[in-house]
């Protein structure tokens, strides 16, 4: 089932199945965020706006807007 | 031969960019816009190679200003930057990521290098890459791997660049394999193609063994009580820095100037020249020079902030806040630089990739009171506001001058609301931004941006300081006709004059001299337009000269009033301040006119270096013009209200 990159927990495997398209989805692409990408969440700021996620040990913090548009599956342990 | 450096952020580029060219480099800008453009010099033999640093980006699909640049050379080939060799670097740690780029810029066609740098550091993280299959991929160019961060490769690079090799018309995309240019969402489409393609040969030349993830560090920086803390705790040590330690070499500085000065006058034959050198010239280069230490300081700090990594943990923690405003989580460097100097807290908006949050922060940062107003406002408290306490405990000199620190923040973040609202912008804001490896800093590039930052305030900002300066000192030395030569007759006819010691003579001089000079006049010119405030023309006169730095607004008191006292200046100074009457005989300096004083310097735009930056920050004489206007209106309307208040 999809749920939002922007509602995962800290920490919590996910695979990314879809981007959505907006302002900056090829930005996002470009910086490793593609489809079926395993990914997580590794910190979270203070007041739960940016995020930052880890693409295969580069971590990207994005804003939760930016999150929003990103579609991913939860994989389960 | 002219090298193109290119590469992602947090490369180590710069650090292969000093490496090779160690002192012979300078910073500019591209033609047009403010985009910075290091050039650098190494020599293979008896040949020199000019190399150009460009803004790190991580794709040739601008989203920046700086990345707009780059992709705006590299397609043209008329433009004079356009390269004859491209150097790509690469951090080998992150290959996959990096690559991007890299096969971008393999598709311009140019001949190239590619510098795996971060070799050791890729090896400990247990990162391996296969250089001959990577080799097979991009057969028609070199590929060498470095440790530019220790100095390790120079050789191998120059040695690599004069025998690089011809390209042979291949591409990693080839054109057939393009998407169709017609389909919707052209661009997303090509930029996945990419991606994949990347994506499903990597795993034939880098192996992966568990590659760590966030140190335990961050999780101390980002943390919501002493991820604050410790910011904190960084800020108030480089305030210390810089309020304490950079009095010394500043004092220095001023000193020799003064010395330089008094020599000038000296030696030089009197006349014309002589007082424009000494006292316009002289004193106007040492006014640029007088900011270098506090500019230094901040740079080194920052340079080290950014230099580990931290610098982007503070954004992290930052951005949620200062977006209501219309700012960025990276505006919060250059506000609290404000606080010592707004010149290097604009210098440093730089880092701001989006131009109206930029735009903002640059408009705002003047509003933070910074160090040059402090003298104004302790001997304006001293003198209008009783020594005491409220509430036994809580000094009333101090709370005012903590409320008037508070006043200029809270009128920056208003103000950066309102002007959220009025600016216009086309891109909506967001935040992409890398957490790169938390490191030790390089000293050596630590030291290169301070220097740079220096050089460009001296070389840029200096020219119009040094400019206004001496129209400053002409204003205040001549006067319309022969009025001043006149009134200094009058008064050495006076009784009062013939009756003082000699040094009392020269300081009635020098305050008549000023009263007549265009400056005086001015100041009586203004007269009606600051009686409302509770000032007089006097005032008026220290208003307009603390336009060269505010600080100037006590020396020009001293003048005015005639104060010679040299050893108890400002002791002297208050007291006659105390004894200033009105013509109907009231005190000029009350509560309401010396705190509608205060609130003015609080808002008001009187700083031609900060003005001098701005103009070259932002490229244009519109936005320091719109500056100045707002923050006037400001200063008056608010000084206006605390008079009209108190009164």
């Amino acid at each position: 089932m999809n749920v939002r990159l922007s509602d995962c927990k800290i920490g919590e495997e996910v695979e990314i199945s879809k981007i959505e398209d907006g302002n900056i989805a090829s930005k996002l692409i470009e910086m490793g965020l593609t489809e079926k990408l395993i990914t997580q969440i590794v910190l979270i700021a203070p007041l739960g706006d940016p995020i930052a996620i880890d693409i295969n040990g580069f971590i990207l913090s994005i804003r939760k807007a930016e999150a929003n548009q990103v579609l991913v599956k939860k994989i389960n342990p | 031969m002219k090298i193109a450096l290119l590469g992602n952020p947090n490369t180590g580029k710069s650090s292969v960019f000093n490496l090779l060219t160690g002192m012979r480099q300078k910073v500019g800008n591209f033609p047009g816009v403010t985009v910075e453009k290091k050039t650098g010099v190494f020599y293979d033999g008896d040949q020199s190679i000019e190399i150009i640093d460009f803004p790190g980006t991580y794709s040739l699909n601008p989203r920046s200003l700086d990345e707009e640049e780059v992709s705006k050379v590299l397609k043209d080939k008329n433009n004079t930057d356009y390269p004859d060799l491209i150097m790509a670097v690469v951090d080998a740690s992150r290959i996959e990521n990096n690559l991007f780029l890299f096969t971008q810029l393999y598709d311009l066609g140019l001949p190239m290098v590619l510098v795996l740098n971060m070799w050791d550091l890729a090896k400990k993280q247990g990162v391996q890459i296969d250089l001959k299959k990577l080799q097979e991929y991009f057969p028609d160019i070199t590929i060498i791997s470095t440790n530019a961060r220790v100095g390790i490769g120079k050789e191998r690079i120059v040695e690599t660049i004069s025998n690089h090799k011809k390209r042979e018309n291949t591409r990693f995309i080839k054109n057939d394999e393009e998407p169709d240019k017609t389909s919707p969402n052209f661009e997303r489409k090509q930029v996945e193609y990419r991606k994949n393609k990347i994506q499903k040969l990597a795993p034939s030349f880098v192996k992966k063994e568990n590659v760590k993830k966030t140190s335990k560090l961050d999780l101390l920086f980002v943390h919501p009580l002493w991820g604050y803390l410790f910011f904190l705790m960084v800020l108030m040590v480089i305030f210390q820095f810089i309020f304490s330690f950079a009095s010394y070499p500043m004092d220095w500085i001023e000193n020799t100037f003064l010395y330089l000065s008094q020599l000038a006058s000296d030696t030089l034959p009197t006349g014309v020249i002589n007082n424009l050198i000494s006292q316009g010239i002289i004193p106007g280069i040492g006014g640029v020079f007088i900011f270098i230490p506090q500019i230094a300081l901040l740079f080194f700090f920052i340079a080290i902030l950014e230099e580990t990594g931290y610098l982007s943990r503070v954004v992290f923690i930052m951005d949620r806040i200062m977006r209501p405003l219309g700012l960025n989580g990276k505006s919060i460097v250059p506000l609290i630089s404000s606080l010592a100097c707004a010149i290097p807290g604009v210098m440093s908006t730089r880092t701001i990739s989006n131009w109206k949050e930029r735009l903002i922060t640059i408009l705002i940062a003047p509003l933070m009171s910074c160090s040059a107003r402090i003298p104004v406002y302790t001997l304006l408290i001293a003198l209008v506001i009783p020594e005491g306490y409220v509430m036994g405990f809580i000094n009333i000199q101090g709370l005012v001058l903590f409320g008037l620190y508070l006043l200029g923040i809270i009128g920056a973040l208003l103000t950066a609301f309102v002007l959220k609202l009025l600016i216009k912008n086309k891109s909506k804001g967001f935040l992409l931004l890398e957490l790169p490896n938390l490191k030790a800093p390089v000293w050596r590039n630590v030291g290169f941006t301070v220097l740079e930052k220096i050089k460009i305030f001296v070389f840029d900002a200096g020219k119009i300081i040094l400019a206004i300066s001496v129209v400053l000192w002409f204003m205040a030395s001549y006067g319309p006709g022969d009025t001043i030569e006149k009134s200094s007759q009058e008064l050495m006819k006076s009784n009062r004059y013939l009756k003082s010691s000699d040094d009392q003579k020269q300081s009635m001089k020098s305050s008549v001299m000023l009263e007549h000079s265009y400056i005086g006049n001015l100041g009586k010119f203004i007269e009606p337009v600051i009686e409302p405030l509770g000032y007089d023309w006097k005032m008026g006169i220290s208003l307009i000269t603390s336009f060269a730095a505010r600080e100037v607004f006590v020396g020009s008191l001293s003048t005015i009033y005639a104060v010679h006292d040299e050893r108890d200046e400002k002791q002297k100074l208050r007291e006659i301040m105390k004894n200033e009457k009105r013509k109907d005989g009231t005190s000029t300096y009350t509560l309401a006119s010396g705190m509608s004083l205060m609130v003015f310097y609080v808002f008001a735009m009187q700083c031609m270096s900060t003005v001098a930056v701005v103009k070259r920050e932002t490229r244009s004489w519109k936005w320091p013009i719109i500056q100045i206007a707002f923050m006037g209106i400001m200063a008056y309307a608010f000084a206006l209200l605390t008079f009209l208040i108190l009164s």
